[in-house]
C-alpha cells in the first residue's frame, strides 16, 4: 500500500521537477503578458497546493510574465518565522508574502493597506466570495487578496461507506462508529487520518475540534451558534481551554487514536491526504484544496469515490468548518519603488484565469464566483460545489481560530500539551490546566488584563 | 611503534609483546570492517538516493541496483523556486572562505602576541579566549540577533562572517599557540638583528614557520563554518542565506522531494568528505590537539 | 626579547582585534541576555519591551516543558557520550595494531566526524522512517515488526542518540588511538619485568596514562552534545510528546518560533550558568597544562 502511495508522491514530484510538465500556456490571460517587464518578483510562499502549482509551472509563469519569479516555498512554521524575521529588516526581502487567514491579527502592523492600490487600479473584489474577500479586512483596510482560501472539511470514501451500509458522518460518534466498523473488516485500511503531529498540526486540530463542540479558544461573545469576531475586547482574550469542551476535545483525540493509521503521531496536512488517497484510511480531515492530490491522480483508489461534509460535530452542536487558507499581502517595509510591481503581480496571480489554471495542476480552490461556477473547473475539482454549498449554509466560520495577535502562541501551547496526552505522558486534566495557564500568561504579558 | 596490549577481560595469560593480544587478527579485521561499513553506509544512502529515479527512492524492499539519473541534481541546482540551491552554495562559499581567513588571521595574531610578548594579564586573555569555546551558540543567538538587527546587518554576509569568526577564534588560538611555542626564539632574534620590526617578524618569519598549523586550523574553521545551521537560519533568510538554511527550508514539506533534497545533502557533504580524506593528516592533528601533544 | 614601546604597540595591534571581537560577540551578549531576560520582549507583537523583573525566571521554575527539557538534555548527553566513549575506546584498541590495511580502514571510518550535522539528521531521518526506511528493512529481515523509531518516546531518544553516536564515535576512537600511539613502550616493558599480567598492565598502566586523553575527549563531546540542535530539528522537532525536546530546541523555538525573546533570554542565562559551571572542570583539567607538566 505504502509503496504505491509513495510512487504517487513521486509522480507529482516529477512534474515539479520540470521533467514532463509543459502542457500549459494557451489559456493565459493576454493582459498579463509582460507584467514583470524584465524585473524580478520575490515571493515568500507556503508548501500548500497553490504555491506548489506555481513551482510546477514556474517556467511558463516566468515566460508569460516576462521576468524572473523568485518563489521561496517554506513549511508552515518556517514561513511564520521567516515572515516575522523579514519584518525586522529595514528593507523587506520579499515583495509578496503568503498570509494565512488567522495570521492577519498578528501580521497587521507590518502589512500594507491595499485600499489605495485597489482604488487607483479600479480593482473589483466583488467576484471573490464575500467570506474570502472580507476575511482580510481589518478596520476597513484590505490587507490581502485571496489566493487560496479554503475550509478544513471532512472527506470519506463513499465506496467503502456504501459497502458497509454507513451514512455520511455528521457527528463525532458517527465518525468513531464508522471507523470501528471499517477497521474490523478491512485489513489494510485504518479509520481516520488527521493532523496529530506535534506542534502546529495538532495545535490547530485542537482549536478546530473544540469548535466542533461550539466553543472558541478565547472568551468571545456568542451570537447564535457563532461568535462575534468583529469586536474582540481585551476581556474577551481570556483563554477557554480548561473547559468541558476542551476536555471533550482531548477525549475525542484519544478515541481517534484507536482508529488511526500507523505513524499518526507524525502526520500532518500533506501526508494525511496522501495516505487517504492511497486507501490507508477511510476518512480524513482535509483542507479542501488538497483534494486535488487524489482527484488528479488516475491511480489513486480514492479518486471519484469521495464524499464531503463539513466538520462532524460534537453532541448538540452545529456542523461548523474552519475557514482558512492563503492570501497575498505586501509587507510595509517593501522598497516603495516596488509596490506597483507587487500589486500588478497580485492582480495577475489572483486573476480568474490564473485561479482556473491552478485547478488544472493540483489546487482545488476557487475563491472567485466566476471560477467556481465554471463546469470544467467543477469536473476537475468535485469538492468545489460542496464548499460553495457549505458557505451558503453558513457552515464556514473563522472564529475557531480568531485572528488575534496571539493565535500562533495559543496553537503552539496546545500543540505541545495535546501531543503529550497522545503519547501518554500527561493526563487530559493536567494538559488542559497547563495549557490554560500558559495561554493566560501570554495574554497577561500582552497586557490585555 | 609497538602495539599496546589489551586483554578484553578474558583470562589473563602472560604473552610476549610481539603477539597481538585481546583481539585475534580476524576479529580486528571483522570489527574494523563492520565499523567502517557502519560509518560509510549513510553516505552511501545520501549518494544513492540522490542518484535514484523517483520510483526507486520509495521502493520496498529497497533497491540496491538502479539506473543512475542526474535529474535530482539538475532540479536541486536550477529548478526549485526558480532559483535552486546555487545562490545558497555561493553564499556558503563566500562566508566560509572569509570567516576562515579572518579567524585564522586574527587567531594567529593573538596567539603570536600572547606567546612572544609579555602582556599584562596575558594568561587571563588566553583563558578568556579558550573559554569562549564553551559558549553554546543557542544561548547567544537571542542577544546577538537583536544586536545584529540594531546594527542593520540582518541578512548580510558580514553578520555571519563576524559571528563565525568569533566562534572559531578559540580553536585557532588554542592550536596555533602550540606551533608558535615550538619555534626556536633564536630565529626571531636573528631576524630582529637583521632589522625586521616586530610585526614584520610575525608576518615574514613566524607565520611561514607555522604553516602546518595554519592549514590545520583553516580546515577545521572552514568545516565548522560550512556546517553551521542555527545562527545562519536566524540571521539570514535570502541575500546571505547559506546551504543549511536552504536545507532547513525544505524540512517539513518533505515527502515529495527526497531526491533533490538528498542531492543538496550530497553537495553539502561531499566536498567535506573529499577534504577529510585528502587532508587527513592535518585534520587529525587538529582534532587530537589538546588530548595528545 | 626586550619590551620596548614599539613592542607594546605591536602586541596591542596583534591582540586587540580578536579580543575586541570576542568582547562584542561573547561578553557583551551575556550581559545583554540578562537585560533581555528581565523584560517582556516579543518581536511578534507591537508591544514594546517592558521591565518584568524576575517574572521570566519565576516562570521557568513553573514550566514543566523547561524542566523536562533539562532532563531530556541530560539524558541525551549521558546516553550519547557514554556509548561513544565505550565504543570509541574499544575500537581504538582494535585499530591499535600494525595489521595491513587497518590504517586505511581507520582513516575511512573518520568520515562522519566532519559531515554537516543537518545532513546527518536528514539521512538518519530518512533511514529510520517507519514505512520505507532501510533500517526497518533490516529489522524485518530478522523477522521483526517495523519499529516506530521516531514516534515512540523511548525509541525517538535512542534514534537521535544513534545518529550522534554514528557521527562522533570515530572522533573518540581517533583521540584515544592517537593517545595510545604516543604511549612510550618502555613503561609496558617495565611492567612486564615486574611480573604484571596483561590485565594488570591495562588497569594499572595503560588506563592511567590514557586518563588525560579520556578527560579531554569527554569534555569536548560534552560541550558539543549539550548544544546539539540540528539532529532534533531534522528528525523529531522535539517530539513525540516532549521526548526529545532538548534545552537548545526549546530555547530556539521559544525565541524564534514564538518570538518570546524575554523568556528565551532567561533560558539562555540559565544555560550559560550551567555551561560555565561545567567549564570550570575544563579550566582545571586541560586549559592549564603547564601546572601538570
Amino acid at each position: 500500500m505504502f509503496r504505491k502511495m509513495m510512487k504517487e508522491n513521486i509522480r507529482g514530484a516529477a512534474c515539479i521537477l520540470g521533467a514532463t510538465c509543459l502542457a500549459f500556456g494557451a489559456s493565459i490571460p493576454a493582459h498579463a503578458q509582460g507584467v514583470l517587464d524584465g524585473k524580478t518578483i520575490r515571493i515568500l510562499g507556503i508548501g500548500d497546493p497553490v504555491f506548489q502549482v506555481m513551482q510546477q509551472i514556474h517556467g511558463d509563469l516566468e515566460e508569460i510574465a516576462g521576468g524572473e519569479i523568485q518563489l521561496d516555498v517554506r513549511p508552515f512554521d518556517v514561513l511564520h518565522q521567516q515572515v516575522l524575521l523579514n519584518a525586522q529588516n529595514d528593507l523587506s526581502n520579499y515583495d509578496l508574502i503568503a498570509v494565512d487567514l488567522p495570521q492577519f491579527g498578528e501580521y497587521r502592523p507590518f502589512l500594507t493597506n491595499l485600499n489605495p492600490l485597489i482604488e487607483e487600479n479600479d480593482y473589483d473584489g466583488s467576484d471573490f466570495h464575500d467570506v474570502a474577500w472580507n476575511g482580510a479586512q481589518f478596520g476597513g483596510n484590505q490587507l490581502g487578496v485571496p489566493l487560496q482560501p479554503h475550509p478544513e472539511i471532512f472527506a470519506y470514501r463513499t465506496d467503502v461507506f456504501e459497502k458497509y451500509g454507513l451514512d455520511a458522518p455528521r457527528t463525532h460518534d458517527d465518525v468513531l462508529a464508522a471507523a470501528k466498523t471499517i477497521e474490523e473488516n478491512e485489513a489494510d485500511m485504518s479509520g481516520v487520518c488527521w493532523n496529530a503531529a506535534r506542534g502546529t498540526p495538532i495545535g490547530q486540530s485542537f482549536i478546530m475540534t473544540q469548535g466542533d463542540f461550539g466553543a472558541a479558544p478565547i472568551d468571545m461573545v456568542k451570537v447564535g451558534d457563532d461568535f462575534d469576531m468583529g469586536n474582540i475586547q481585551p476581556e474577551n482574550m481570556k483563554p477557554t481551554i480548561d473547559t468541558a469542551e476542551g476536555e471533550a476535545t482531548l477525549n475525542y483525540f484519544l478515541a481517534l487514536l484507536e482508529v488511526s493509521p500507523p505513524g499518526i503521531l507524525n502526520m500532518a496536512w500533506d501526508e494525511r491526504v496522501r495516505v487517504f488517497a492511497q486507501g490507508g484510511c477511510a476518512m480524513t480531515y482535509i483542507w479542501s484544496g488538497r483534494s486535488a492530490i487524489y482527484e488528479l491522480d488516475e491511480d489513486a483508489p480514492a479518486r471519484g469515490n469521495v464524499g464531503y461534509v463539513s466538520h462532524p460535530s460534537g453532541p448538540d452542536s452545529p456542523n461548523r468548518s474552519t475557514l482558512g487558507g492563503w492570501y497575498l499581502s505586501i509587507p510595509t517595509n517593501i522598497d516603495p519603488d516596488r509596490v506597483d510591481l507587487a500589486w500588478n503581480v497580485i492582480e495577475w496571480l489572483t486573476s480568474p484565469e490564473m485561479i482556473a489554471e491552478y485547478t488544472k495542476h493540483g489546487n482545488c480552490v476557487a475563491p472567485r464566483k466566476s471560477v467556481s461556477a465554471d463546469p470544467e473547473v467543477i469536473a476537475r475539482c468535485p469538492v468545489i460545489p460542496h464548499v460553495n454549498q457549505m458557505a451558503e449554509d453558513g457552515f464556514l466560520q473563522g472564529w475557531q481560530r480568531p485572528p488575534v495577535p496571539e493565535i500562533q502562541k495559543i496553537v503552539d501551547v496546545l500543540g505541545a500539551e495535546s501531543h503529550q496526552v497522545l503519547t501518554g505522558d500527561k493526563s487530559v486534566k493536567d494538559a488542559l490546566a497547563s495549557a490554560q495557564r500558559l495561554i493566560d500568561r501570554e495574554m497577561r504579558k500582552a497586557q490585555y488584563y | 611503534m609497538t602495539s599496546v596490549d589489551f586483554d578484553a577481560g578474558a583470562e589473563a595469560t602472560p604473552r610476549s609483546s610481539k603477539v597481538v593480544l585481546g583481539f585475534s587478527d580476524y576479529a580486528r579485521y571483522l570489527i574494523a570492517v563492520v565499523f567502517v561499513g557502519f560509518s560509510l553506509f549513510p553516505f552511501y544512502i545520501v549518494l544513492s538516493t540522490s542518484l535514484k529515479s523517483e520510483s526507486d527512492i520509495f521502493a520496498w524492499p529497497p533497491v540496491w541496483l538502479f539506473d543512475v539519473t542526474w535529474d535530482n541534481y539538475f532540479s536541486a541546482l536550477f529548478v526549485f523556486g526558480g532559483t535552486g540551491v546555487l545562490p545558497f552554495l555561493i553564499n556558503s562559499l563566500i562566508i566560509t572562505a572569509l570567516s576562515t581567513l579572518l579567524a585564522v588571521g586574527l587567531g594567529s595574531m593573538v596567539a603570536y602576541g600572547l606567546t612572544r610578548f609579555r602582556v599584562v594579564g596575558g594568561s587571563h586573555i588566553f583563558f578568556f579566549i579558550l573559554s569562549t569555546r564553551f559558549a553554546p551558540p543557542v544561548a547567544f543567538v537571542v542577544p546577538i540577533f537583536l544586536m545584529i538587527r540594531e546594527a542593520g546587518l540582518l541578512d548580510t554576509h558580514l553578520a555571519l562572517i563576524l559571528i563565525y569568526t568569533s566562534m572559531n577564534l578559540s580553536l585557532v588560538v588554542w592550536i596555533i599557540r602550540g606551533f608558535f611555542e615550538a619555534i626556536p626564539i633564536e630565529i626571531e632574534e636573528a631576524a630582529q638583528i637583521d632589522g625586521y620590526s616586530r610585526l614584520q617578524i610575525f608576518r615574514k618569519v613566524a607565520l611561514p614557520l607555522v604553516k602546518p598549523g595554519l592549514i590545520t586550523t583553516s580546515i577545521l574553521s572552514a568545516i565548522l563554518s560550512w556546517n553551521e545551521f542555527l545562527i545562519a537560519t536566524v540571521m539570514t533568510q535570502n541575500t546571505a542565506a547559506t546551504l543549511p538554511v536552504y536545507l532547513a527550508g525544505f524540512s517539513g514539506s518533505m515527502g515529495l522531494e527526497w531526491g533533490p533534497f538528498m542531492a543538496v545533502g550530497a553537495m553539502a557533504v561531499l566536498p567535506i568528505m573529499i577534504f577529510t580524506l585528502v587532508l587527513q593528516r592535518h585534520l587529525v592533528r587538529g582534532l587530537t590537539f589538546g588530548a595528545v601533544r | 626579547m626586550s619590551q620596548s614601546r614599539a613592542a607594546r604597540r605591536a602586541a596591542f595591534i596583534l591582540i586587540s582585534p580578536a579580543v575586541l571581537l570576542l568582547l562584542a560577540l561573547n561578553v557583551f551578549p551575556i550581559g545583554f541576555a540578562v537585560f533581555i531576560s528581565l523584560r517582556h520582549w516579543s518581536l511578534s507583537i507591537v508591544n514594546p519591551p517592558r521591565f518584568a523583573g524576575l517574572f521570566n525566571y519565576q516562570e521557568l521554575t513553573l514550566d514543566d516543558r523547561f524542566i523536562n527539557s533539562l532532563s531530556v538534555s541530560a539524558t541525551f548527553v549521558l546516553i550519547a557520550i557514554l556509548a561513544e566513549l565505550v565504543l570509541g575506546f574499544a575500537l581504538a584498541f582494535v585499530f591499535n595494531s600494525k595489521l595491513k590495511g587497518l590504517d586505511t580502514l581507520r582513516k575511512l571510518s573518520l568520515l562522519p566526524v566532519m559531515a554537516m550535522p543537518l545532513v546527518v539528521g536528514l539521512v538518519w531521518f530518512y533511514m529510520l522512517n517507519e514505512n520505507f526506511g532501510v533500517i526497518n528493512w533490516f529489522v524485518t529481515l530478522f523477522g521483526a515488526e517495523r519499529l516506530p523509531f521516531l514516534t515512540d518516546s523511548t525509541l525517538a531518544m535512542l534514534s537521535i542518540a544513534l545518529a550522534d553516536i554514528w557521527q562522533w564515535t570515530p572522533f573518540v576512537t581517533l583521540v584515544i588511538f592517537a593517545a595510545l600511539q604516543s604511549l612510550p613502550e618502555y613503561v609496558f616493558e617495565a611492567g612486564r619485568m615486574d611480573g604484571l599480567t596483561e590485565r594488570e598492565i591495562f588497569w594499572r598502566i595503560t588506563l592511567p596514562l590514557l586518563r588525560p586523553a579520556i578527560v579531554v575527549v569527554l569534555i569536548i563531546r560534552a560541550i558539543d552534545a549539550v548544544r546539539m540542535i540540528d539532529l532534533v530539528f531534522m528528525m523529531t522537532k522535539g517530539g513525540p510528546g516532549g521526548a526529545t525536546e532538548v534545552l537548545p530546541w526549546y530555547l530556539y523555538t521559544t525565541g524564534f518560533q514564538s518570538f518570546d525573546l524575554g523568556y528565551a533570554g532567561s533560558m539562555a542565562v540559565v544555560m550559560i550558568i550551567i555551561v560555565t559551571l561545567g567549564a570550570q572542570v575544563f579550566v582545571r583539567q586541560i586549559a592549564n597544562p603547564e601546572k601538570g607538566r
